[in-house]
């Protein structure tokens, strides 16, 4: 009986088989989506972003991302980031006022920051002439240097008005930890005038350094400034102020990975020692509040695209409702274009996927995985623009 | 790992689906690559195991039991008029009605069953890594297979008992 059994059932795996309703072998759409997803995929991290260890888990990676807006002259966003690192306390001897650094010090620094741009334009691909940077980095100048703790911030603006930041363990400025930047290009506008009590700031920028994530904003201030205080993630920090240039740094909780940084409030202390608190942000225009999200909602959505190592990256970013754990993002139509998974953390999700011929702004959809599983499929975006 | 997708993914637009499906099981794998297995059956069972669990969020969405049935190839048109079935193109028609047979017997075991044995006869696992997929012994899934089995050939006994009514009744509504 047993042996009957086990005939009968090697016949009826065979029968099966042949009644499989999967495909036999794929076809070439089949393939070419394949391998359109594959190096979407790949493209991204392989999620390591635990800190291991205490040393970088790779290279200083360039990534640019540029709001779509850039096509009407934006500049870049320029992230070149140590990776994540961990073990030590982040950033302990960090202080909220800033000391300044010597002269032979910022020297140094200058140079290892100004090599660390040679490197990375080196690094940056076969770019469009209408996205390709026209940072020199000859051209670029301190502005504001400043040191907290342990650790040396260099802000420096360059001829065309790209700013770039580098990072230095105080103890080491010949060598740089973290670099950022936003890198103007053929179209960048010329940089308006401020009136007294004003800045002009893009929103906080995020690195990983030798500690940890930290975050720095970099900007001009309206005439008559003495200084400039920044606040944001419950802290009260005293900016550097130099010659209608102010920096800082500090040690963020937002996660790094996600490309936005922390909201920020400016306030500027005028030579009269008038506050002006809340100062006006030339960079961020009333009106442009964060929608009010529901909590299995996504909205605030920024699309950008730039060059990242391995060529032309389109990417789309947004903040997600307290329930949202997943956001899948569709690109051009649901059947026949790219499916990307987001990565979401710290209320935010991100994703980039490589850019093919000259699409600029594909459809995008997006399904929703909620924290019990459940996925809400295409759903409409909350706020933002170029959805 | 889309075949295995394919045969567990059912409805309209189950095609994209299943790709899309993939898709993501792929990116979770590749997030948690360094638990890739290095043994390549091993990793296919790894990788067949994300993929149930994009599935089963999947249904879940759908508002589906969280049991993953298998779908087998339409097997009704062979007995139709019209063009012939690729199946049917260099089968007698025995052969033919056994498909039938086989294909009613498959879609009356429960979704539970056809998993098992899918894992065995579709994906080629061993007793060890099927169970593994499932998030349960091999002595559980070996278990669970014979139990399949036997169920699988209680259905296609009874099929064969009413096997020539079943067939005329087909032919009739085609």
């Amino acid at each position: 009986m047993l042996t009957s059994n086990r005939r009968r059932d090697a016949r009826l795996n065979e029968l099966l088989r042949s009644l499989d309703a999967a495909d036999g072998s794929l076809t070439d759409e089949q393939l070419a989506r394949k391998d359109t997803a594959l190096t979407a995929i790949l493209a991204t991290s392989p999620a390591p972003l635990a800190p291991r260890g205490g040393t970088p888990l790779r290279r200083p990676v360039l990534r640019w991302a540029v709001p779509v807006a850039a096509a009407a002259g934006l500049a870049f966003a320029l992230t070149m980031t140590g990776g994540p690192q961990g073990g030590a306390p982040a950033y302990a001897s960090w202080t909220p006022q800033p000391r300044p650094v010597d002269g032979d010090t910022l020297a140094v620094a200058e140079r290892a920051c100004r090599d660390g741009m040679r490197d990375s334009l080196d690094r940056g691909g076969d770019v469009p002439p209408e996205l390709r940077p026209t940072l020199d980095p000859a051209s670029a100048r301190t502005v504001v240097a400043e040191q907290r703790g342990n650790f040396l911030f260099l802000a420096m603006v360059a001829a065309d008005s790209s700013t770039v930041q580098c990072f230095f363990d105080a103890a080491d400025p010949a060598t740089v930890r973290g670099s950022t930047g936003a890198l103007a290009t053929a179209g960048s506008p010329t940089p308006g005038r401020l009136a007294p009590g004003q800045v002009d700031a893009g929103g906080a920028g995020m690195s990983g350094g030798p500690e940890g994530t930290y975050a720095y904003t970099q900007g001009r201030v309206g005439p008559g400034a003495t200084g400039v205080t920044i606040r944001t993630e419950g802290r009260t920090i005293a900016a550097t102020v130099s010659d209608g240039h102010f920096a800082a740094w500090w040690p963020s909780t937002v996660d790094a990975g996600m490309g936005r940084g922390p909201a920020l409030a400016f306030d500027v202390i005028l030579a009269d020692g008038t506050v002006v608190r809340d100062a006006r942000n030339l960079s961020q225009p009333p009106g442009s509040q964060p929608a009010t999200l529901g909590p299995r909602q996504i909205g605030d959505i920024a699309r950008g695209g730039g060059v990242g190592e391995d060529g032309e990256v389109l990417t789309v970013e947004g903040r997600v409702g307290s329930q949202v754990t997943g956001v899948t993002v569709h690109v051009g139509s649901r059947s026949g274009g790219r499916t990307v998974s987001a990565t979401v953390r710290a209320g935010a999700f991100s994703a980039e996927w490589p850019r093919r011929g000259s699409e600029d702004l594909p459809p995008l959809t997006y399904d929703v995985t909620l924290a019990d599983g459940t996925v809400l499929r295409n759903q409409q975006p909350v706020g933002g623009a170029n959805r | 790992m889309l075949r295995y997708v394919q045969r567990r993914l059912d409805g309209p637009g189950g095609r994209e689906g299943a790709e899309d499906v993939v898709a993501e099981a792929m990116t979770v794998a590749w997030r948690r690559v360094d638990d890739l297995p290095v043994d390549p059956d091993d990793a296919r069972a790894w990788l067949f195991g994300i993929a149930r669990t994009c599935l089963l969020n999947h249904r879940r969405a759908a508002g589906r039991r969280a049991a993953l049935g298998v779908r087998l190839t339409e097997v009704e048109q062979v007995s139709g008029s019209g063009a012939p079935h690729p199946l049917a193109r260099d089968s007698s028609a025995d052969l033919v009605a056994a498909r039938v047979d086989l294909a009613r017997a498959w879609s009356a075991l429960t979704e539970g069953e056809q998993d098992v044995l899918a894992l065995a006869v579709f994906e080629g696992l061993d007793s060890t890594r099927a169970g593994r997929v499932l998030g349960i012994t091999a002595v559980a899934y070996r278990l669970r297979l014979s139990r399949a089995r036997a169920q699988l050939r209680r259905r296609l006994e009874g099929a064969a008992s009413h096997a020539n009514a079943t067939r005329y009744e087909e032919i009739s509504t085609c």
